[in-house]
């Protein structure tokens, strides 16, 4: 085992894995920024040292001050975390040349999964599914129709060259086909300069379905089940739960089984998660692998008892994984919520302040995971997520009820949070029949106002407010008065000086 | 005390006294007493009727930000306006040498107790001059960049009590 490890990182995921490193009597590293120097997660580690900077770019993805770090401290190994580094083959491979472990796969299965073109030829030699669809060149118009009549309407035609929608046609039926290849391949070449296009099953209703991964370097690859992360603002997730509402027991062995022959595959070690779209009916593709630790892996440790940071540290250790695939079970259900600071209300604007109170939720099936506390800043230089709410209950609806007064014993003030956004969803209908497609806050939550309409107890307690805490402290302003003229004498006002 | 708040766009209006522990709010003729039970840097926990409600806020100026029992509301105090029985007249002055930084009010504003009137400036230091009580400016008497003598008016308030 490593004697110390250094964490590439910040926020919760920096607190959580140096809590994995203290279980495993490791000692710790913590690499801070300017903007973080009075963070609590620096604390938390045993040596913490300034990377300088404010900017990603001049802190933590500045490689060559973390090495220098790393040779000062005698770190043995980086954890990188999620973002930042994490997915950096280039990295990884600089790690390895200073004898540094890099804790995460191989530089080539990195490399391997990070061009999705490259993960899909992989995926489909290794019998996994990937998005029907036939590729446009040298096909004639004819051919083409014909194609998207076996692949069955919608169907959707892109340009190959393409991004940004351009060049993109749904067609829902046969007839719309001609027309709608000679307007895609006519944007096509107009804003690529290629008509090549590719046309490829379209689905509407979709569940983002994804399958924990890990690996050890003895070869042996195990999954820790599925999670679902349908619950997406702005192509991002905000509510995880593990099992999937969605997928039957034969489709999640058959997902897993998927997962395990792609990470097969690329000789994958060290956690990893496989990304799939959940089309019902059984069908499922292959969107796309994750090659570092996932921000939502605690659904994944609650229900299958193992903690999967601290595997990831002894599996770049050398350890090989100790039990088997039939040694595994999703034991009752768990569910994450991401806190952030956001307004739900405003199209999901990033709130920046100081919190001026926070007060996680307690409790024996509850799990926080966090990077902040009271008088924490939240700065507009990295992502505004301020926790992770995990809740475990025997089955989903004991789960989303622990949740529920989870999100309500929570209380973050001071910057505006996604918390009421959060609890509506969790008591909407859809939501609680496990109808969650990715297209789920969009059909049932726009132009939502987070308004209340205030009742009794809204009214009583913001009395109370008023009278206790409403005028600057309670603290009465100290006057002196002559005659009938009130005199103010500034020296009893010596807390309100500032220097200048 | 009368209570204004603005509330998704509307003013409501409560009366709200506290004695000790007790307090007193009427809303729409309605009275509820609720104890005070715990009070914290920003939070309150009353109690009425054997209910507990626990509550924090965050002030801005006048604008709030409430946690009530797993709930948020926004909303806006009100400062009221200064009706005619107006009782005490005061001047607001220096007591020390200083030059007028700032004036943050003008004549007819309404001010709290506690509200930043004018801020001096003297040794290094920014002094500010402070409403004693709540009332309406009824005028300023200097400008600022003026260097002011101890005990020379500078504004002047009239209270409401």
């Amino acid at each position: 085992m490593f004697k110390k490890i250094l964490v590439a990182n910040r926020g919760e995921i920096a607190q959580r894995l140096f809590a994995a490193c203290q279980g495993l009597d490791v000692a710790t590293v913590a690499i801070y920024s300017e903007a973080d120097a009075d963070a609590p997660w620096v604390r938390a580690a045993d040596e913490a040292y300034p990377l300088g900077g404010v900017t990603a770019a001049e802190s933590y993805l500045n490689q060559g001050k973390i090495f220098e770090i790393v040779r000062q401290s005698g770190a043995e190994a980086i954890h990188p975390g999620y973002g930042f580094l994490s997915e950096n083959s280039a990295f990884a491979a600089n790690c390895a040349a200073r004898n540094v472990t890099f804790i995460g796969p191989s530089p080539e299965a990195m490399r391997q999964m990070g061009s999705k073109a490259n993960a899909r030829e992989i995926a489909q030699a290794a019998g996994v599914p990937i998005i029907p669809g036939v590729d446009g060149a040298g096909k004639t118009d004819a051919e083409l129709a014909e194609a998207a009549a076996e692949l069955g309407y919608p169907v959707l035609i892109k340009a190959s060259a393409g991004g940004g929608g351009k060049g993109m046609r749904v067609v829902e039926s046969g007839a719309e086909f001609k027309d709608a290849l000679n307007a895609a391949r006519n944007e096509a070449r107009n804003s690529f300069g290629d008509d090549h296009v590719i046309v490829e099953k379209y689905f509407t209703k979709i569940h983002h379905v994804e399958v924990q991964i890990l690996g050890d370097e003895h070869g042996r690859v195990l999954h820790l089940f599925e999670r679902e992360c349908s619950i997406q603002r702005r192509h991002q997730k905000i509510i995880e739960e593990s099992p999937s509402p969605t997928i039957d027991d034969e489709t999640r062995q058959k997902m897993c089984a998927s997962a395990v022959a792609l990470a097969q595959a690329v000789g994958y070690s060290s956690a990893g998660t496989v990304e799939f779209m959940y089309t019902g009916g059984g069908h499922f593709y292959l969107l796309e692998m994750n090659t570092r630790l996932q921000v939502e892996h605690p659904i994944t440790e609650a229900v299958t008892g193992l903690d999967i940071a601290q595997w990831q540290i002894r599996i770049a250790a050398g350890e090989a994984l100790p039990f088997a695939q039939e040694d595994l079970t999703q034991r009752g259900h768990a569910i994450e919520c991401r806190v952030y600071a956001e307004d739900a209300a405003m199209n999901f604007l990033p709130s920046i302040g100081e919190l001026v109170l926070v007060q996680w939720p307690e409790g024996p099936r509850v799990r926080v995971d966090t990077g902040v506390q009271t008088g924490s800043a939240v700065s507009t230089y990295y992502d505004p997520m301020l926790a992770k709410i995990i809740t475990w209950g025997e089955d989903r609806r004991a789960a989303m009820a622990a949740m529920v007064s989870a999100l309500r014993h929570t209380a973050v003030l001071g910057v505006t949070t996604n918390i009421p956004y959060l609890l509506d969803i969790l008591q909407e209908p859809h939501f609680q029949q496990g109808e969650t497609t990715t297209n789920y806050l969009a059909e049932h939550f726009a132009g939502w106002t987070g308004e209340i309409v205030p009742d009794e107890e809204i009214w009583l307690a913001l009395a109370a407010f008023e009278a206790v805490h409403g005028r600057g402290g309670g603290q009465p302003v100290a006057t002196q008065t002559v005659g009938h003229t009130a005199v103010l004498t500034p020296w009893q006002l010596v807390k309100d000086w500032r220097n200048v | 005390m009368k209570l204004k708040i603005k509330l998704n766009n509307t003013e409501h209006e409560l009366h709200v006294t506290r004695t000790g522990e007790q307090i007193k709010v009427v809303r729409d003729g309605r009275e509820t007493v609720l104890t005070v039970r715990e009070v914290g840097e920003n939070s309150v926990t009353v109690e009425y009727g054997g209910q507990l409600l626990r509550l924090a806020g965050a002030k801005k100026g006048d604008k709030r930000q409430m946690w009530v029992n797993g709930r948020y509301v926004n909303y806006e105090r009100v400062q009221k306006r200064a009706g005619a029985n107006t009782a005490v007249a005061g001047s607001l002055s220096a007591t020390i040498p200083a030059v007028v930084s700032a004036i943050l009010v003008s004549v007819g504003d309404e001010v709290s107790a506690g509200d930043k009137l004018i801020l001096l400036e003297s040794m290094k230091m920014v002094i500010p001059i402070q409403a004693p009580e709540d009332g309406v400016v009824t005028a300023v008497k200097c400008a600022v960049g003026d260097s002011v003598q101890p005990g020379v008016p500078l504004v002047l308030v009239e209270g409401v009590n």
